[in-house]
């Protein structure tokens, strides 16, 4: 079964027609399934949860980078077994703000409908943040930042910073390591952690570029998968 | 002489400790490392370490080859080849299988050569180790 999340942002009617052709596409296909709005009174995770719960068996996010984080943090937090069977879809509503989507083949909207119907699955590796978890990158703007790197050694920036850490969800993780970078200007640090404790002072991590998460942050590899449909002409 | 290999070993390095940054603790690796910023607590790596002109470090420093032209406070040991270029301020003992310096480099502590010579805080940590 089907179960497709509308993001909260295409109730503003400004995405109506492209939702009715995605929608008759689908239909036509064979791909129609449930439809969860997202709204201030409709809680994402009590709605996934349920739909596992009674059989869904691909969610679809429709909307931009963000609801695509939103869902896939649902699903691995999802404590049952049945969330091993999921698969994750992605309808890209936005082209500059579904650069997820992007890196997994879904293109554009024209393509997205296809691929649910050819899929193509593929398990990817998340990185976790506390209780949060991302695929690719968490990124910071560092203020009066202190680093604990695998409880061997911190790192303080002296000047203004930002930080990059970035995840290869695709790799096969022997090691089990993340990447980091602290950038300021032309200079760079670099290395590879397992574990990696931030505080940084009032300023959040973004990961995957949708979503904030306050420090202390917990950063490391994650035991979690996600099985996501991809396109063809996916990036990684 | 050195810049040709510096570069070459700041492009294959796994760690990089950038200027803009102080890092404390242990730093231990099997790759190359390069630390152009400060440093205080120890390094060890299976690898090569270029530091940089700027770079000051408060370790023991133990590698496979090494080039140094910031400042180090503390014992290096050095398995293979170790370059100390101009800019350099060692102080702490050395210990290297071979050895290059440029003109210019300031070294205050004992010099030794050769595979099997161990620094004094070796020794006493043997010694140490053996009463026990």
């Amino acid at each position: 079964m089907y179960v497709y999340i509308y993001d909260e942002f295409l109730g503003s009617g400004r995405h109506d027609k492209a939702l009715h052709k995605i929608e008759k596409r689908l239909t036509d296909l064979g791909l129609n399934g449930k439809t969860i709005r997202l709204g201030t009174t409709k809680n994402l995770k009590t709605s996934i949860d349920d739909e596992i719960r009674q059989g869904a068996k691909t969610i679809v996010a429709v909307g931009n980078d963000s609801t695509v984080s939103k869902v896939i943090n649902v699903m691995a937090n999802n404590q049952s077994d049945e969330k091993y069977r999921l698969c994750l879809g992605m309808i890209p509503m936005e082209g500059k703000n579904s650069r997820l989507a992007g890196v997994f083949g879904v293109k554009n909207l024209n393509d997205a409908c296809e691929i649910l119907l050819s899929r193509r699955v593929e398990s990817f590796s998340l990185a976790a943040v506390n209780d949060s978890f991302f695929l690719f990158k968490a990124e910071a703007m560092l203020n009066e930042a202190v680093l604990e790197i695998d409880k061997e050694f911190i790192i303080q920036p002296t000047k203004s910073s930002s930080l990059e850490i970035k995840n290869n969800p695709s790799a096969e993780k022997n090691d089990r390591t993340l990447s980091l970078a602290i950038k300021d200007g032309d200079s760079k640090s670099l290395l590879d952690f397992k574990e990696l404790i931030l505080v940084n002072k009032g300023t959040p991590l973004i990961t995957d570029g949708a979503l904030e998460i306050e420090t202390p942050a917990k950063i490391s590899l994650s035991d979690e998968k996600i099985k996501i449909i991809i396109g063809k002409n996916r990036e990684i | 002489m050195f810049k040709q290999e510096n570069k070459n070993l700041q492009k294959e390095a796994e760690t990089v400790i950038g200027p803009s940054v102080m890092v404390k603790g242990n730093l231990n690796s099997n790759g190359n490392i390069v630390i152009e910023g400060i440093l205080k607590g120890g390094v060890k790596t299976a690898g090569d370490v270029f530091i940089g002109n700027k770079a000051q470090i408060t370790a023991d420093l133990e590698a496979k080859t090494a080039h140094i032209g910031g400042e180090i406070r503390g014992n290096v040991k050095i398995e293979e080849s170790l370059y100390i270029s101009s800019t350099a301020k060692i102080y702490g003992d050395v210990v290297c299988a071979s050895l290059a310096v440029e003109q210019g480099a300031m070294i205050n502590g004992r010099f030794s050569m050769g595979k099997d010579i161990k620094t004094e805080k070796s020794e006493e940590e043997e010694k140490e180790a053996v009463s026990k």
